[in-house]
């Protein structure tokens, strides 16, 4: 009896709190709803954006890939063709010293002896450009005879033909050695085992010293993709992959050595260089053949 | 035929047909004889071409000093700097800087600090001396690599320039303890200056 009275109750008190109408409740102040319609917008426009930002990393990635493909296809040099330029005609130093006996200045014994070529016009500056580079100087000035300017220009045209025939970013070279002194020539036989003491080659403006490990990235906007409109931060996107062009140059440098060394041999052939390809400094020693 | 040269020499070249290859490829190659004779014009210096100096005088506390050089050469400026009394143990930055100063011309004549901002003409990002125009300041010369003591550094710049408001003449040479990383912005962390001179022009 007292259990029945006690589920009466209990019923009576759920059907009073469904059929009791409750107050409706609060709604949202204006500002928090201008507040919450602002942040849907900008959520929206933060969606379109990465939309288009992951198309253009999606552009670029692909750009990457494919220029990593083309560089992987690109043939380091082959055993025979090392054998070529290390011991090949341009191998023989004494072949330099009588090229450079030939068709270079007289000895360059001095600064003032330079200085009175560079003067007549017998030997010209060598700076950088489009193809090539000039490395900083410790032993040796920056100067050559004439052909053997145009020849480096020559090389590194062939080069980057080369490279643009396959696809490829462009690369210059870098020289790090022109004309020494026989002085500098002395005080460099003392810290390069590779450097003669006695007269060499660069001491008559005709040799030089090219690279073989490493290149420059040539910017060029052809190497850029288009992105899609809108895109944020196009310009820091492109630096961006510059970099990546630069970091594959030395990545790849065994492989654009290929090009370069066979471009070496060919003007070899042609009677334009001689070749030595050192092995105790990863530098081509080239004359003027 | 290089082996011959020298029988040929002897015998009289010409005579006995010792002769260069032809050319083969299609770009023109110059005469070999442009090497000594017949010189043209654009193989000479520039009539006008200009040159300066700045003397590097040891800020107090170090000994570093030397000269640098500037002179104008078709493609560029030649800088050529030598620089005695630096440590053997890593690189030296080699910077123009804005300043037109080594001591603050103040009564206090503190030398120029650290981080005084190079000569950038073209507002460029700080880079190596490689780097092309836009990539580096002009006044971004690289380092200087010591042997016994003295650095050699020899180079035709193609961003320095001896005329009008890119010149850098009046601008402040200076040597830095460290080396200059190439992409620290905007001075390459190369460390406190050992020594400093002003560009001054030569006639």
């Amino acid at each position: 009896m007292a259990l029945a009275a006690l589920g009466g109750l209990a019923a009576g008190w759920g059907l009073r709190a469904l059929l009791v109408e409750r107050p409706p409740p609060p709604g949202p102040p204006p500002e928090m709803v201008r507040q919450l319609a602002a942040l849907r917008d900008s959520l929206a426009r933060t969606e379109a954006g990465l939309a288009v930002y992951g198309a253009a990393l999606d552009t670029l990635d692909t750009v990457v890939t494919r220029t990593r493909a083309r560089f992987e296809r690109l043939r380091p040099l082959l055993d025979s063709e090392l054998d070529a330029l290390e011991s090949g005609r341009g191998a023989n130093y004494g072949n330099h010293r009588w090229a450079a006996f030939a068709y270079g200045t007289p000895p360059v014994r001095s600064d003032s002896l330079l200085d009175s070529l560079r003067a007549v016009g017998r030997l010209v500056p060598l700076g950088d450009n489009s193809r090539y580079v000039v490395s900083i100087l410790e032993y040796s000035a920056p100067f050559v005879v004439p052909s053997t300017r145009w020849l480096i220009s020559e090389t590194a045209r062939r080069f980057q033909d080369s490279l643009a025939a396959r696809g490829l970013p462009l690369y210059r070279l870098i020289v790090t050695s022109a004309t020494r002194t026989s002085s500098r020539q002395a005080a460099l036989s003392t810290v390069n085992a590779n450097a003669v003491s006695s007269a060499s080659s660069h001491e008559a403006g005709v040799s030089v010293d090219v690279l073989y490990v490493q290149f420059v990235y040539l910017p060029r906007d052809e190497d850029l993709p288009t992105l899609p409109p809108q895109t944020p931060h196009t310009e820091r996107l492109n630096r961006w992959l510059e970099g990546v062009y630069s970091d594959l140059g030395f990545r790849y440098a065994e492989h654009l050595d290929g090009l370069l060394g066979r471009v070496l041999l060919q003007m070899q052939q042609e009677g334009r260089w001689l070749v030595l390809r050192e092995t105790g400094q990863p530098v081509y020693h080239l004359t003027r053949g | 035929m290089t082996r011959l040269l020298p029988l040929c020499l002897v015998l009289g070249g010409a005579v006995l047909g010792c002769r260069e290859p032809a050319p083969v490829s299609p770009t023109p190659s110059p005469d070999r004889s442009a090497d000594s004779a017949a010189v043209p014009d654009s193989l000479l210096p520039p009539p006008d071409a200009r040159a300066a100096r700045a003397v590097l005088r040891p800020f107090p506390g170090h000994q570093a000093r030397g000269v640098v050089t500037f002179e104008e050469v078709r493609g560029g400026v030649r800088v050529l700097a030598e620089v005695e009394g630096l440590s053997e143990e890593g690189l030296h930055a080699l910077h123009v800087l804005d300043m037109r100063f080594c001591l603050t011309p103040d009564s206090l004549r503190r030398p120029v600090p650290a981080n005084a901002p190079h000569f950038n003409p073209d507002r460029s990002r700080h880079g190596g001396p490689l780097a092309l125009e836009g990539e580096r300041h002009a006044g971004d010369l690289g380092n200087l690599r010591a042997r016994d003591g003295t650095a050699r550094y020899d180079r035709v710049d193609p961003l320095v320039h001896l005329r009008e408001g890119r010149s850098v003449v009046g601008r402040a040479a200076v040597v830095h303890a460290g080396q200059d990383d190439f992409y620290t912005q905007p001075g390459g962390a190369s460390g406190p200056i050992l020594a400093c001179g002003v560009i001054e022009g030569e006639d």
